[in-house]
């Protein structure tokens, strides 16, 4: 057998439904145009009262890799930590909530971004299943019945992109891919700076990671010769288990004390006020046309956003300004006086 | 809660926008109703081709009648406007045919060391030949392809067209094309458009401080007025690996028309259409079309329809059918810069709008 270029991550914990379908569309012949050779699928489960079933699991496919693990702590950090140490591949793909559904090129064009690029960091767009962000669905009326019933009528297996039919952007990324992202949810770097930012940080260990993602999109992308790649035609779709941040608190100060402690640990390990990633990206991919609205969606909120900074003299992509980028563009423009046409400006006002 | 039907369906959507193409002339190019139905399949790359040192790219430049214009292209083209890449990695080989306005040898070499200058002897006002002849003259193992001279290009070009070769080994690279000015100079020359407007249009951006600058001041050309999320009909800068350019045998020598009638069109499509290439568009880049009296943006009213007629006659009469864009998926490449990101805009909703022209099952 051959050792496999890529090794995808998804740590699984109390939401064996969920799982099992984030786990089929990591297989094939849902994923095209790549082969059982080309990756492996390292599942990692923390015990709980409600377990994968193991030979479920296996069924899906040669690649597929389970592991069931006592974990005493409430965050998945130790079991990502655990999962790198079996990965074979020189790419790692990062699923660390088990419940987030993928689309069909996710592999293949993570594994074509390393063509390109190493150190290639590619970022799977997150949306979550439902008219809007899961952690309204007592407003909303969004249930896990209604989920199941909804994926059964979208028939995802056969066409993934069809998920983008009942899905919205989260509020951690509500505008779109084509500005800086908060965090994702389905992340591929090299194996290499994996490691070296010293894996997944033990000190997150709060419920489901608390801050995590945040965090290592973030450390991953300030490595220096890291190309970001956004791939506008995919994504990673939530689906709904009650989990730490997408489920909505009786108590809404409940919920904001909890995203409270996530963003104090976070900024304690950062070492300072925390932002977003502010790096150029590199489109990647076809795109459907299910995913179009999105895609003019982003590309009219980059616009605007475009327009503001210009307006305020503040430069485009500020993480990029201490490298030397491919595409440096933003930086240029603020220095020869660059003011954007007419007809921007009042779209932007 | 929303009950929406999940399936939406195609009769949701309004009528289909209608197509430049002058419809009653006969053999004018049909419209893409459809998109192959299969996504592009990317088989893995051969270290030993990408482990090659010879020379990434060669870049065949036409250059007839236009000598302003040609310079600016070629500038675009160098390695101090071009980001991400050094003269080692390219070279650009001019080509001119034999005119009353010549580039000459020195204001086409005088961009870098990679710039390369050959005067061809062409007796017929064909670019074939040239062209074909230019291509052989290079070593590199893409070969770029631009048989308009007049068309200026962005900074990221070459970068990426090197990039894509790394995606895979049978990458056919396009890019989409646009005019300078507010809307297609075979229009706009209508309404004054000429070379003087056309410069005070590239002082206001200040060109060539930031080329990306060129698309706040253009607009989509005719075969790419639909946005690049359909079937580009044509790319005016398309690379491909050399291997692919032997095995088409380059231009078709057979397109005699003036300019070479559709012969840019015909090698777009017959190397999009070979199982083994992948179409890789680059959305951030562009080739930005400068005035300059050619055979189909110069001409006007009846003498330019007679000779788009006669055209596509002759691409009828060679290919046995009119021509259809290849409708192969392709795949996107590249950073947006801000002022191509209205674009971007336009292509997503013309498409949403035209949904019934993509099929509802691709998967």
């Amino acid at each position: 057998m051959k050792t496999p270029s890529l090794s995808v991550i998804v740590i699984v914990y109390n939401m064996p439904r969920q799982a099992m379908n984030t786990l089929r569309s990591l297989s094939l012949p849902y994923q095209k145009n790549v082969t059982a050779d080309d990756y492996e699928v390292i599942v990692v489960e923390n015990q709980s009262a409600n377990l994968l079933d193991p030979s479920a699991v296996s069924a899906l496919g040669s690649q597929f890799r389970y592991f069931l693990r006592d974990e005493k702590g409430v965050s998945p950090s130790p079991a990502v930590n655990f999962a790198f140490s079996q990965c074979r591949g020189k790419q790692i793909g990062l699923i660390i909530d088990g419940a987030r559904l993928v689309t069909p090129r996710v592999i293949e064009y993570a594994l074509l971004a390393a063509k390109i690029s190493e150190n290639a960091l590619v970022m799977v767009p997150g949306y979550h299943l439902g008219e809007r962000d899961q952690k309204f669905h007592l407003q909303t009326g969004h249930t896990e019945q209604l989920e199941i019933d909804k994926l059964g009528q979208l028939e995802w297996i056969e066409n993934g992109y069809r998920l983008f039919k009942w899905a919205c952007w989260s509020s951690s990324n509500q505008r779109g891919y084509l500005q800086p992202m908060q965090e994702c949810n389905a992340l591929f770097c090299s194996a290499g700076n994996f490691r070296k930012i010293g894996g997944a940080d033990e000190r997150f260990d709060q419920p489901g990671g608390g801050s995590i993602n945040l965090y290592l999109y973030r450390r991953l992308g300030m490595l220096q010769d890291v190309q970001l790649f956004v791939l506008p035609g995919e994504g990673s779709f939530h689906q709904f288990h009650g989990g730490v941040t997408t489920q909505e608190l009786p108590d809404d100060d409940e919920r904001r004390a909890v995203l409270k402690s996530f963003d104090t640990r976070l900024e304690e390990i950062w070492g300072g006020a925390f932002k977003a990633l502010t790096r150029e990206p590199m489109l990647l991919g076809a795109v459907t046309h299910w995913a179009q609205p999105f895609l003019e969606k982003a590309s009219d909120m980059a616009s605007q956003r475009f327009v503001r900074l210009t307006l305020n003299d503040k430069p485009f992509w500020e993480d990029d300004a201490a490298f030397s980028r491919f595409t440096e563009n933003a930086i240029s423009q603020l220095n020869d006086g660059y003011r954007p046409p007419e007809i921007m400006r009042k779209t932007g006002q | 809660m929303t009950s929406e039907p999940i399936e939406n369906s195609a009769s949701e959507v309004p009528a289909i926008e209608v197509q430049p193409t002058p419809k009653n002339i006969p053999n004018a190019p049909t419209s893409v109703m459809w998109f192959d139905q299969q996504m592009p399949t990317v088989p893995s790359t051969s270290t030993e081709y990408l482990q090659d040192s010879r020379l990434r790219l060669s870049v065949v430049v036409m250059i007839y009648k236009m000598p302003e214009q040609a310079k600016k292209t070629l500038y675009s083209l160098s390695a101090a406007y071009q980001r991400g890449v050094s003269a080692d990695e390219y070279e650009v080989i001019v080509v001119e045919n034999p005119s009353s306005n010549m580039l000459g040898k020195e204001d086409a070499e005088r961009w870098g060391n990679n710039f390369r200058y050959i005067a061809y002897p062409e007796t017929r006002p064909t670019p074939v030949n040239a062209m074909n002849f230019g291509a052989a003259q290079g070593s590199g193992r893409m070969v770029a392809v631009m048989i308009d001279g007049a068309r200026m290009v962005s900074p990221g070009l070459v970068n990426y067209i090197i990039a894509a070769e790394r995606l895979h080994p049978n990458a056919i690279v396009a890019v989409p094309g646009y005019h300078l000015g507010e809307k297609v100079q075979q229009e706009a020359m209508l309404e004054g458009y000429d070379e003087a407007y056309e410069q005070t249009l590239l002082q206001k951006i200040q060109w060539p401080a930031d080329g990306y600058r060129l698309f706040e001041i253009a607009c989509l050309s005719g075969t790419s007025h639909s946005g690049y999320f359909k079937p580009l009909g044509e790319s005016n800068v398309l690379a491909m690996p050399r291997p692919v350019w032997e095995k088409l045998g380059g231009y078709d020598p057979e397109f005699t028309e003036t300019g070479g009638g559709q012969c840019n069109l015909d090698l777009h499509k017959r190397a999009v259409e070979l199982p083994e290439t992948v179409l890789v568009t680059l959305m951030g880049e562009g080739s930005f079309h400068q005035f300059h009296g050619g055979i189909t943006t110069g001409t006007k009213g009846k003498e330019r329809l007679d000779i788009m007629q006669s055209h596509f006659n002759q691409y009828a009469t060679l290919r046995g059918e009119p021509y259809r864009p290849p409708l192969k998926r392709t795949i996107f490449l590249g950073a947006m810069p801000d002022c191509a990101m209205k674009f971007a805009r336009h292509s997503a909703s013309t498409i949403m709008k035209n949904r019934k022209e993509i099929p509802r099952d691709w998967k």
